[in-house]
């Protein structure tokens, strides 16, 4: 059973105090972003408005933001004459606050999905909405975890997570800044540039720097891609944890299958060129999940087709590029 | 002593003590060494010290110029030239540069007028410095300026436009406007460029200071460099020029040492 959401709710003087009272949570204090702010440009939409009187009525607030709606979505490039269709006909709906994962082989569009989804990309045909709000550019409904390199090199990492929150108006981003830091473990690095830590660091400073405007929508694409097998694995469960206490959705970019069905509520393989979906599954492992439950029959059961399917589609992409 | 190295072959490892900077130093002071020995050699050959008067004449006439503090006061003029007119073109270059590195239609318009003005050297526009600005301190301002706008402006230009679409793609999901896009994210992008265009501005500037002062100025080491040919001091002139020199490479050691500061995030 899901909890509900804690910290995403702050700034809401009302839930706030229905969450104090109900959720404890170690460490990481309630930051008040004006949720009109982190939420994107406007007006609330319907979910919120629903939230927010389940709260006045003293119910425990139900999970209403985050939704994301992929409605018949294709992206195609136009290169010079040639029309590269990578995604197109995705329709997913993807719940608030779960965790889901687009798995497939390189180039079968998982990553142009991913950017249409935070904006960074329009799609060609189609909509995609975030809480009933269409994406049209990127903004601060989504947070970005990017592969690499994505951390501002001129900031250091306590700067370049206090950046989300001063530049939403919050009167102290450089205490939010720290906060994220020691969850993520790295309090100690706040004022080390970027180019001074490790991969895994960085990655985790991204985490950090992605959920300090609270997002409702945390996109990833492939974050822990550059990092050597140990530090993958310990991220892997750090993520998990992150998740557990922001409950924010998630879409998570990778091509590795043991990861996608880790760290999932559903998984999507995707199907190459042109990238859709091609099967969705879903992962109904107990929470919280460690390590260990990769060596169980149910976690094998699903890599076994997973495995299958990617490999359908690995050999499809391999015959036609061998014709 | 020879080392094995892992590769099978041998080699002398460099002696210690010719490491670091001292064997920089040791180097420069032979460099300056030869320097000074060619040039006494040729002077004594030639035994005219119009055409080229020896290094030790030169030496006797800078004690007597800094003596009578009008080497010093020239230096002075020239530096606030240099300084002025470097300031006002990184004021309108690196802003300018920004912009247009930004937005798409003002680099349309904005960027073949450069691109024509570019080419003009700065000694073409001192005529046209004259008649505007009349003799003095003016004429030499705009000619510094055109002389450190370009290197300026292009550098920048080029930094701005090789922002990540990745850090532009981050800040706006962190909430970015366009304000803080240029500002926080542009600008220090750019800014290992910019440095890089300020330091060859800079010294752009302090060639076009010469040339300035040889037209349009009373003061300064370019007047000062002029006034002594005239009256045939040659070694006055190369008391300039030799000053020209010192101060130059001071100017860019200077702009080394201050890196660090402006951009902290690429020190080791």
């Amino acid at each position: 059973m899901r909890q509900a959401p804690i910290h995403r709710k702050a700034g809401n003087p009302v839930r706030q105090r229905h969450e104090d009272k109900s959720k404890p949570l170690p460490r990481l204090v309630p930051v008040p972003v004006p949720r009109e702010h982190a939420r994107g440009n406007g007006r609330s939409g319907p979910g919120e408005r629903a939230a927010t009187l389940a709260a006045d009525r003293g119910e425990a607030p139900r999970l209403l933001d985050g939704a994301i709606d992929i409605t018949d979505v294709a992206v195609v490039f136009q290169r010079k004459s040639t029309r590269v269709v990578a995604v197109e006909n995705v329709n997913v709906r993807i719940e608030p606050g779960e965790f889901v994962s687009l798995l497939g082989p390189s180039g079968c569009g998982k990553s142009t999905l991913l950017n249409a989804i935070g904006g960074m990309l329009a799609p060609t045909q189609g909509q995609i909405s975030i809480d009933g709000r269409p994406v049209r550019e990127p903004n601060a409904r989504c947070g970005v975890v990017f592969q690499q390199h994505s951390l501002f090199p001129w900031m250091t990492a306590l700067d370049n997570v206090a950046f989300g929150p001063e530049m939403l108006g919050h009167p102290a981003p450089k205490q939010i800044g720290r906060e994220l830091l020691a969850l993520v473990g790295l309090e100690k690095f706040a004022h080390s540039y970027p180019s001074q830590l490790s991969g895994g660091m960085q990655q985790r400073v991204g985490i950090a720097r992605a959920l300090a405007t609270r997002p409702p929508v945390l996109l990833m694409d492939e974050p822990f891609g550059a990092l050597d097998a140990q530090t993958r694995s310990i991220m892997q469960e750090e993520l998990l944890k992150i998740w557990t206490a922001f409950r924010t959705t998630v879409v998570f970019v990778t091509h590795d299958v043991d990861e996608a069905i880790f760290l999932s509520d559903r998984v999507f393989v995707m199907r190459s060129a042109p990238g859709s979906i091609k099967e969705e599954i879903r992962v109904s492992l107990d929470r919280p999940r460690t390590p260990e439950i990769m060596l169980t029959d149910a976690f094998g059961d699903i890599r076994k087709r997973v495995k299958h399917l990617i490999r359908e589609e690995s050999l499809k992409v391999f015959a036609s590029s061998t014709k | 002593m020879t080392t094995l190295t892992s590769n099978g072959l041998t080699r002398t490892p460099a002696s210690p003590a010719l490491t670091g900077w001292t064997s920089n130093l040791l180097g420069m002071a032979t460099g300056f060494g030869i320097l000074v020995l060619v040039w006494t050699v040729i002077a004594w050959r030639l035994g005219n010290a119009v055409l080229l008067p020896a290094p030790l004449a030169v030496l006797e006439g800078f004690s007597m110029l800094l003596r009578d503090g009008s080497l010093i006061a020239d230096i002075l003029a020239s530096l606030k030239r240099v300084f002025v007119g470097f300031l006002i073109a990184a004021f309108i270059a690196v802003p300018l540069a920004m912009l247009l590195a930004y937005s798409q239609p003002l680099r349309r318009a904005v960027l073949p007028v450069i691109n024509l003005i570019r080419p003009i050297p700065p000694i073409a526009w001192i005529p046209i410095a004259i008649l505007w600005f009349g003799i003095g301190d003016k004429p030499s301002y705009f000619i510094t300026a055109i002389a450190a706008f370009f290197p300026i402006f292009l550098n920048s230009f080029f930094g701005g436009q090789s922002v990540e679409d990745q850090h532009l793609n981050a800040a706006k999901c962190l909430g970015a406007g366009k304000r803080a896009l240029v500002l926080r994210i542009l600008f220090p992008s750019a800014l290992p460029m910019i440095w890089t265009g300020m330091k060859i501005g800079l010294g752009q500037s302090w060639m076009a200071v010469v040339t300035a002062e040889l037209i349009a100025a009373q003061s300064g080491l370019g007047y000062m460099i002029q006034v002594s040919r005239l009256n045939l001091e040659t070694s006055h002139v190369l008391v300039g020029m030799v000053t020209i020199g010192v101060l130059g490479s001071l100017m860019t050691l200077m702009l080394g040492a201050v890196e660090g500061f402006i951009l902290p995030w690429k020190q080791k």
